[in-house]
C-alpha cells in the first residue's frame, strides 16, 4: 500500500503522458472472463503497468504481433484457441518465445501442469486461491 | 459221539507216498497237501469211510507244511449236521490257512449246535488279513451251512482272539421266517424310497441347473482336471462360444477361441483360487469390461471344482467415468463466477475502488469468507473425483515438515482467536530431517487436522502439535481438548461425507471431506493415518510418512 501511494504520488499531473514516457512495462493479459479481464485490468494500471488485453488466444495472438508485451497472463479454457495452443504457437517464435507467460486458470491438474512447465512458463495460479493483488506480486517478481 | 480214529496219515514228500503211523516229517508245499486232500477224500468216499477231521502239521515258513493228518471213520454213516459243518468249515480253513473249530452240541431237540471258529494269528496269511478278509472267512462259512439248509447266526466275535462263535440250527425256526419276510419287505420300501430320493435329487439338479443358466453374470464350472462341465447362456455370450463345442474338455486344451484363450491368459493360464479379482477386458464388438473373479467348489472339505464368474462392469465404469467428469467440469465452471466474487470483494474491501465505510468493509469480509467456505468446498469436491479417478498425483520434492506446520498454523490465526484456541507446536529441539512430500498434499492434510482440531475445540481450549522421527518414518501428531468422536461412530470418520453427530451439532456447515481426502493423501504417500479419541475429551490424530531418499 506504501509503495503504491509513493508512485502515485510520483506520477501526481504526468499520468496522463504516461504512454509517451515508455517506461511502463507493459502487461497482455488473454482472458475470456470480462469480468476478471476488468478487474485485473484495473488492478495492473493501479500498480502502473501498461495493460493490453484479449478475450481469447486468436486474439491474443494477434495483439502480441501488433504491441510485444514484457510480460503475458493467459488463461488455459477460452473459446476460439486455448491457452495451449498460444503457448505452443509462442514457442516457434523467436523473438516472442523468451516473454515470460503467468497462467491463470481455474483448472490445475497435474498434467497440465507438467506440459505447462515444458512449455516454458514461469508461474501457474488458480484463480479462486488467489487475490488480485497476489497476481500483481507474482507479476512483479517476473518483471519488477 | 463215539469216533473211532481209523487212521493216522503222515506224508513223507521225499518218496512221494503215503506212511502209516510214520514218525518221519519233512517239509511239504502246502498246495501238495491240499492236493494230496482231495485225493484222500475221494478215496474215503470210495471206501465208504467218513473223514471227520484232518489237520496240517506245523508249518515251517510260508506255504510249507510238516505234516498231514486226516481222521477217518470207517463205517459209512450218514453225515450229522455237526460233522457237514466242520466239514465245511475245515475246507474253508484249508484254502485260508490254519483254524480250529470246536463244535458243541446244546440243545439236541432243537437241533442246537454251537461252533467255535479259531484262526491262528502267527499264520503270516492272518498276519497279512484285516478285518474284512476275517468277515469273508465267515461268509464263506455262512454259505456252507445254508447249502445244507441250515439257519445260523454270529453269536460273539472275539477278535483278539481271532475267533468267532456261530450257532446252528438244522431248522429255521418260524419267527425267523417271519423275520426274513420282513426283511424282504422292507427291502422293497428301500428301494421305494432310494427311487424316490433319486428323482428328488434330479429335480435338485434341475433346479440348480436352471439358476446358474438363468444368471445375468456369466459362469464357467470346471472340475478338478480344469475341464469345462457347465457354462450358462451370458458366459456362452461373452466369450462367443457354444456349450457343446467346449463340455468336458479341458480348457487349456481348447483352441480356436480367441475371447477364452484371453480369458485363460488372465487368470494366469490356470483355473485356480488365488483370492485375487481379475479383470477382463474385450474390445471387440465395443469395448467392455469384466470383473473376473474364481471360486472353489467343495465338497465336505474336499475341492471338487472351480468356478468362474464373469461379472460386466461396462456400465459401472461408464456411470463413474461421466460422475467423476461432471463434478469435474460443474467444478470448473463453478470456480470461474466464485474468482470473480473473490476479486470484486477483496479489491472492495482493500479500497482500490475507493474508500469504504468500516461498516460496509464489515459486511463485505463476511461476504468474502462465505465465498471462501464456497471455494474450499468446490475445492474438496474436486480433490475427491481426482482421487476417485486415481489422478491425485503428488509432485514429490524435498520439504521441512517443520514449515508446512508452521503455515498451517499461520492460516488459522484469525479462527483461533475467533475460537479462544491456543496452538501449540512442540518444535524439536534437534534438526529434523527433510521429507519427500507433495508439499501442497501435506499442507491440506495438516489444514484440516489443525482445522478440526480448532473448529471443533472448547473456548479457552488447547491443541499440541509435535512431531518426532525414527529410521525409517516421520510421525505427526495433532492433540486437542475438543468434542472428540462419539465411540459408535469412530469406525466411519475416514469415510466420505461423513460427520459425527456432535460434529453436525456444533458446526451446521461442512463437507465430510477433510479426514477422507487426508486419508487419501497420507496413504498416496505410503503413510498411516489413525487416532484415539473420547467424546468430551478431546481426540489425538497422528499420521506418519516414511522418510526416503
Amino acid at each position: 500500500m506504501k509503495a503504491k501511494r509513493t508512485r502515485a504520488a510520483f506520477f501526481g499531473l504526468q499520468y496522463q503522458l504516461k504512454p509517451k514516457l515508455r517506461i511502463m512495462k507493459k502487461i497482455l493479459i488473454i482472458e475470456d472472463e470480462n469480468i476478471l479481464l476488468d478487474l485485473l485490468q484495473k488492478k495492473l494500471i493501479q500498480e502502473g503497468y501498461e495493460v493490453d488485453t484479449a478475450r481469447d488466444g486468436q486474439e491474443g495472438l494477434d495483439r502480441l504481433d501488433k504491441n510485444k508485451p514484457d510480460l503475458i497472463l493467459l488463461d488455459i479454457v477460452m473459446p476460439r484457441m486455448g491457452g495451449f495452443e498460444v503457448m505452443e504457437r509462442i514457442s516457434k517464435q523467436k523473438d516472442l518465445k523468451k516473454i515470460p507467460i503467468i497462467i491463470i486458470s481455474n483448472s490445475g491438474q497435474i498434467v497440465e501442469l507438467d506440459r505447462a512447465k515444458e512449455l516454458g512458463v514461469k508461474d501457474w495460479l488458480i484463480k479462486t486461491d488467489f487475490d488480485p493483488q497476489e497476481v500483481v506480486d507474482k507479476v512483479k517478481k517476473q518483471i519488477g | 459221539m463215539n469216533l473211532k480214529p481209523v487212521k493216522h496219515i503222515q506224508i513223507d514228500n521225499q518218496r512221494g507216498a503215503l506212511y502209516s503211523a510214520g514218525k518221519q516229517s519233512l517239509l511239504v508245499p502246502v498246495p501238495f497237501i491240499k492236493a494230496l486232500y482231495s485225493i484222500f477224500v475221494r478215496l474215503a468216499e470210495k471206501e465208504g469211510a467218513e473223514i471227520l477231521i484232518y489237520k496240517i502239521g506245523e508249518a515251517i515258513g510260508q506255504g510249507y507244511a510238516q505234516s498231514l493228518e486226516v481222521l477217518l471213520k470207517k463205517e459209512k454213516t450218514k453225515l450229522t449236521v455237526k460233522s457237514k459243518i466242520k466239514m465245511s468249515c475245515n475246507a474253508i480253513f484249508m484254502e485260508a490257512g490254519w483254524g480250529r473249530v470246536k463244535i458243541r452240541e446244546i440243545d439236541t431237540d432243537k437241533k442246537l449246535l454251537e461252533a467255535e471258529l479259531t484262526y491262528s494269528p502267527s499264520r503270516e496269511f492272518f498276519k497279512k488279513s484285516d478285518y474284512s478278509l476275517e468277515k469273508g472267512i465267515l461268509v464263506g462259512i455262512y454259505h456252507e451251512i445254508a447249502k445244507e439248509e441250515v439257519y445260523g447266526e454270529l453269536v460273539s466275535e472275539n477278535r483278539k482272539k481271532h475267533s468267532v462263535i456261530l450257532r446252528i440250527q438244522k431248522e429255521i425256526p418260524e419267527e425267523i421266517k417271519e423275520k426274513e419276510k420282513m426283511v424282504l419287505i422292507t427291502r422293497k420300501k428301500l428301494e421305494q424310497m432310494i427311487k424316490r430320493k433319486t428323482k428328488e435329487l434330479q429335480e435338485e439338479r434341475n433346479k440348480t441347473r436352471t439358476v446358474l443358466v438363468s444368471l445375468t453374470d456369466g459362469l464357467i464350472v470346471f472340475d478338478r482336471e480344469e475341464r469345462i462341465t457347465l457354462i450358462n447362456p451370458d458366459a456362452e455370450k461373452i466369450l462367443n462360444v457354444k456349450e457343446a463345442e467346449i463340455i468336458n474338455k479341458k480348457i487349456g486344451q481348447i483352441s480356436g477361441f480367441p475371447i477364452l484363450d484371453k480369458l485363460y491368459k488372465t487368470l494366469g493360464n490356470k483355473v485356480e483360487w488365488t483370492g485375487q479379482r481379475y479383470e477382463l477386458v474385450l474390445n471387440k464388438p465395443f469395448k467392455r469390461c469384466f470383473n473376473v473373479s474364481v471360486a472353489p467348489m467343495i465338497d465336505e472339505k474336499e475341492t471338487i471344482g472351480m468356478i468362474v464368474i464373469l461379472h460386466d462392469t461396462t456400465r459401472e465404469k461408464e456411470v463413474a467415468r461421466m460422475k467423476s467428469e461432471f463434478v469435474s467440469l460443474a467444478a470448473h465452471q463453478l470456480r470461474t463466477p466464485l474468482s470473480a466474487i473473490k476479486w470484486i470483494l477483496r479489491m472492495v474491501i482493500d479500497g482500490d475502488v475507493g474508500s469504504i465505510s468500516e461498516e460496509q468493509t464489515q459486511f463485505l469480509e463476511r461476504g468474502y469468507e462465505s465465498n471462501e467456505r464456497m471455494i474450499i468446498l468446490i475445492n474438496d469436491l474436486l480433490n475427491v473425483t481426482r482421487i476417485e479417478e486415481g489422478r491425485f498425483v503428488c509432485n514429490l520434492k524435498s520439504q521441512s515438515f517443520e514449515d508446512i506446520i508452521e503455515e498451517a498454523v499461520v492460516n488459522l490465526r484469525r479462527m483461533t482467536e475467533q475460537k479462544k484456541v491456543e496452538i501449540i507446536f512442540n518444535k524439536p529441539k534437534k534438526s529434523f530431517p527433510k521429507v519427500r512430500v507433495d508439499k501442497k498434499c501435506i499442507a491440506l492434510v495438516m489444514q484440516n487436522l489443525l482445522d478440526n482440531a480448532v473448529r471443533f475445540n472448547k473456548p479457552g481450549g488447547k491443541v499440541t502439535v509435535s512431531i518426532k522421527h525414527d529410521k525409517i518414518n516421520t510421525e505427526v501428531m495433532v492433540k486437542d481438548t475438543g468434542i472428540g468422536i462419539p465411540r459408535l461412530q469412530q469406525s466411519r470418520i475416514f469415510s466420505k461425507f461423513f460427520r459425527a453427530d456432535n460434529a453436525v451439532r456444533t458446526e451446521t456447515e461442512g463437507t465430510g471431506l477433510g479426514l477422507f481426502i487426508s486419508k487419501n493423501i497420507i496413504e498416496a504417500h505410503g503413510g498411516k493415518i489413525w487416532f484415539e479419541s473420547e467424546e468430551d475429551k478431546g481426540s489425538v490424530f497422528w499420521f506418519t510418512i516414511p522418510i526416503k531418499t
